[in-house]
């Protein structure tokens, strides 16, 4: 007896429908697995028998041929053991057919279902193709409770699923769940608050987050950069619902996902600076896995230390910070991460650290600073809008008795310049002022004389690059934003400029 | 540039290698003949050198093939030389005690000639001075030649601001012309040979060598009128160029620090022994009895407050500053980019700033 079952098999972000079909066959006993299964499907089979046999079940003693269409897909990880398990059982006549559910699932050998990775952009995807029903591990079950329009059951086991499936039992389907509720629960460990002094700096991170721009900490060790970049987060805008199940399908096939099932916070992603550029950008040999920029998206990358990376790996930011997306290819195919992050670095002033510290002389020459900062290569730079130095005083230095503004404040700010961005851009296709072109800076960073004359005469006196001109125009854009002027005044750009300690000729 | 047959005679003489400064001078009878004596120093060059050497060294001297390469190689990369007993050649190098025998220059020898004043300091030189420095070296530039070494820090500071006061400078190597040291300046020494006179005590070609700074030092010293030590560590080429310079009998001047400044105290050293005292341009050029006119930008008021609050904040922190003066810190920032544009303070690093002296 022939029987199909629908599953779905996940190639990067999207899900593909796989059909577990099985015959059963009078001849030599015998159970085959084909259909380009990897290691880990290959195994399913053992797994399968035993869950079967322990669920109190009949394993059919005769030939089996089980068969993952379309054949010539490679079928990777542990989704297919509660599909193979059921094609079986209705192969051999135990269970009626199933067309109308999507089964997904790893069975231990006593039949209970485990949870696996990747099932909200596989669900997304199966409702995208007209499936409604789903039986999914219990383990899955807050996952896949933010999807609308679908019925979701989260079983324990495979008998549970069997018993169901016969009428036996009655399994409602898991409730749906709102997002805008869950996302008040939720708050972030650091708060701008908590950092005392380097005022700055924080207003650096304002400007950065209110006009969407990437920005760079320098200071000498141990005065806060790492708790500065920790608070980004903090005073961006909340995630929409669609943000956030773009971030949890990144985490939830990184198998990353908290007990939430949804990730209500945005990521912020510190990949150590041995990182390489795979681990960064995404990649893999036969599964392409998404990197860190990807797992950083509509969140903040920060990478401390920044001249201790290796050079191709942060060369090949360059194109993601661009574009927004990353496109991996590998001889196994090509997959889109989405990687629309911010990116904050920090990094010493100069090799012995301790340029522009008020506790220690630095002892570097001109020449050894410039090798320093120019490990940093220059196309990198120009993707990063603001260089800012921190206060170069010890933590324990700062006097505490200031109230210090908290994020929620600060984040009001930012939400009131984004929307003015919003407005200027409704028919730009762009939301925020780092993403200006040359074309939109024309049309939108109009100076005055007198703001003309200012940045020119900084030019001049203070040997900035020709690359800087745009980015300072930039930062002017989003400092008069923040300051709900319609034109960039003298000041502005005066602001803008001093955010460029990194610039040389 | 045509040499006559004596000059001709120093430079084939200096271009050989195995020669000692002192040889050279003995053989020119202490400078006072412009043909090679052989025979009178042979003693002395056997004892110094050896006896095949000696031999190979006075067959060099008079191959005739050598000469014409010698002549070649400095015609090619269009270098002049200025020999001891060229009309080029300044006094004021004459009438110190040991002279080179041949400069060899690149750029505009005339000014071997003009009032010299060196501006020379350590490669660790703290923001706060390296403006200075440069301001003052455009000041000087107005009344002197500037002349410094082309390290990175003090030195080139003192060229690039001279230069950019469309002043006139003479840079000294310690290595042969045709190389660059440090690399990093290499737009820096092109610039030079264009505007000013780059000059080297070595043939061309010849790497830099350790040994070289100091002897090189005594030329820039030798050169100058006055040297004004911007910056200078306890055991610092800067100070050497300053011991020459009080060894010629001309006038010192340093910048003040504070105690505990590494790069300063050398510095301080000198100024406790004979230096003058130097705040700005005024200090130099009244020992020179030259008068300057001091022209300063107007400012703005918000301006005077932000030197006033800076000058009395203790680590030039731009939070003190903001404090000091009640307002918030990024209120200030554009006052502080507009003062720095003006060039009259300056980024020390750690969002702090150091006033530029006027």
């Amino acid at each position: 007896m022939l029987s199909k079952i629908n599953s779905f098999a996940l190639v990067g972000l999207e899900g593909m429908p796989v059909e577990v079909e099985t015959d059963i066959n009078k001849g030599m006993v015998s159970y085959d697995l084909v259909g380009l299964p990897d290691a880990a499907v290959k195994e399913s089979k053992e797994r399968v028998r035993s869950a079967i046999k322990n669920s109190l079940l009949k394993f059919p003693v005769n030939k089996i041929t089980v068969n993952l269409a379309p054949a010539d897909v490679r079928k990777e990880g542990s989704y297919y053991d509660l599909p193979l398990a059921l094609s079986i059982l209705v192969a051999s006549g135990q269970l009626d057919a199933q067309p109308d559910f999507v089964f997904l699932g790893e069975l231990a050998l006593d039949g209970a279902l485990r949870p696996v990775a990747g099932i909200l952009p596989l669900l997304i995807s199966a409702k995208d193709k007209g499936f409604k029903k789903f039986i999914v591990p219990a383990g899955n079950k807050n996952e896949a409770s933010y999807i609308e329009g679908i019925e979701v059951y989260a079983l324990q086991s495979l008998r549970e699923a069997y018993d169901f499936l016969s009428g036996v039992s009655d399994i409602q389907p898991v409730p749906a769940r709102s997002y805008s509720a869950g996302k008040l629960k939720r708050s972030y460990d650091c708060d701008m608050s908590l950092v005392k002094g380097q005022k700055i700096a924080k207003r650096a991170l304002e400007i950065a987050v209110a006009g969407g721009h990437n920005i760079l900490l320098s200071g000498p060790p141990g005065t806060g950069k790492t708790m500065l970049a920790r608070c980004i987060p903090t005073i961006m805008p909340d995630m929409t619902f669609e943000e956030a199940l773009e971030v949890t399908k990144i985490h939830s096939v990184a198998g990353e996902l908290s007990d939430d099932g949804i990730v209500f916070l945005r990521p912020f992603r510190t990949p150590h600076h041995t990182a390489t550029t795979v681990s960064l950008c995404g990649g893999g040999t036969c599964k392409i896995r998404a990197g860190e920029i990807s797992k950083a998206h509509k969140g903040v990358l920060f990478l401390d230390e920044l001249p201790e990376y290796q050079r191709s790996a942060l060369e090949s930011l360059r194109q993601p910070l661009e574009d927004r997306v990353i496109t991996v290819t590998r001889s196994g195919g090509a997959v889109t991460f989405p990687a629309d992050f911010m990116l904050c670095a920090s990094m010493n002033p100069c090799p012995c650290g301790n340029y522009g510290s008020s506790a220690k002389e630095c002892t570097c020459t001109p020449a050894q600073i410039q090798k320093y900062r120019s490990k940093i290569s220059g196309p990198l730079l120009d993707r990063i809008d603001l260089h800012v130095e921190v206060d170069g005083v010890g933590y324990e230095h700062l006097s505490s008795d200031a109230a210090e503004e908290t994020s929620a404040e600060v984040k009001a700010r930012v939400e009131r310049a984004r929307a003015i961005q919003r407005e200027r851009f409704s028919d730009c296709g762009i939301t925020v002022n780092a993403n200006m072109g040359e074309r939109q800076i024309k049309e939108f960073c109009r100076l005055s004389a007198e703001s003309q004359n200012v940045l020119k005469s900084a030019f001049e006196r203070l040997h900035l690059s020709a690359r800087a001109r745009s980015r300072i125009i930039k930062v002017a854009r989003t400092i008069a934003d923040l300051d709900f002027s319609e034109s960039i005044l003298p000041s502005h750009v005066l602001e803008a400029v001093s955010y460029r300690s990194a610039d040389f000729k | 540039m045509t040499y006559t047959q004596e000059e001709i005679n120093l430079i084939v003489l200096s271009d050989i290698a195995e020669l000692t400064y002192k040889a050279r001078r003995a053989l020119l009878s202490d400078l006072s003949s412009a043909s090679p004596d052989f025979e009178k120093c042979k003693n002395f060059l056997i004892k110094t050198l050896s006896d095949g050497v000696y031999n190979k060294v006075k067959a060099s001297f008079y191959d005739a093939e050598y000469r014409r390469e010698v002549l070649r190689l400095i015609e090619e990369n269009g270098v002049k030389c200025v020999t001891y007993f060229s009309d080029f050649y300044p006094e004021s190098l004459k009438n110190t005690d040991s002279p080179p025998i041949v400069l060899y220059c690149k750029g505009d020898v005339s000014l071997l000639k003009s009032d010299c004043f060196a501006v020379v300091g350590s490669r660790r030189t703290l923001p706060k001075a390296l403006a200075e420095c440069k301001k003052i070296s455009g000041e000087l530039s107005e009344k002197f030649t500037v002349v410094s070494g082309i390290a990175e820090g003090a030195d080139s500071a003192a060229l690039e601001g001279a230069l950019g006061c469309g002043g006139k400078v003479i840079s000294v190597l310690a290595n042969g012309l045709g190389k660059v040291y440090p690399a990093i300046n290499y737009n820096l020494q092109q610039r030079i040979a264009e505007k000013g006179l780059l000059i080297s005590e070595y043939p061309y070609g010849y790497p830099p060598k350790p040994y070289y700074f100091p002897e090189r030092n005594r030329i820039i010293a030798g050169l100058s009128r006055g040297v004004l030590v911007v910056s200078a560590g306890i055991k610092s080429g800067a100070l050497i160029t300053a011991e020459y310079a009080f060894e010629y009998d001309r006038e010192v001047f340093a910048f003040p620090y504070s105690s505990g400044v590494t790069s300063g105290a050398g510095c301080n050293k000198l100024i406790k022994t004979n230096a003058h005292l130097t705040e700005n341009i005024l200090d130099i050029f009244a020992e020179f009895g030259l008068d300057f006119n001091v022209c300063d930008e107007p400012l703005e008021k918000a301006e005077l407050e932000f030197l006033d609050a800076l000058q009395a904040s203790d680590g030039g922190f731009l939070y003190d500053v903001a404090q000091k003066l009640g307002k918030r810190v990024f209120d200030i920032l554009p006052v502080a980019s507009a003062l720095e544009i003006k060039g009259l303070i300056v980024k020390c690093g750690g969002n702090r700033y150091s006033m530029v002296n006027r």
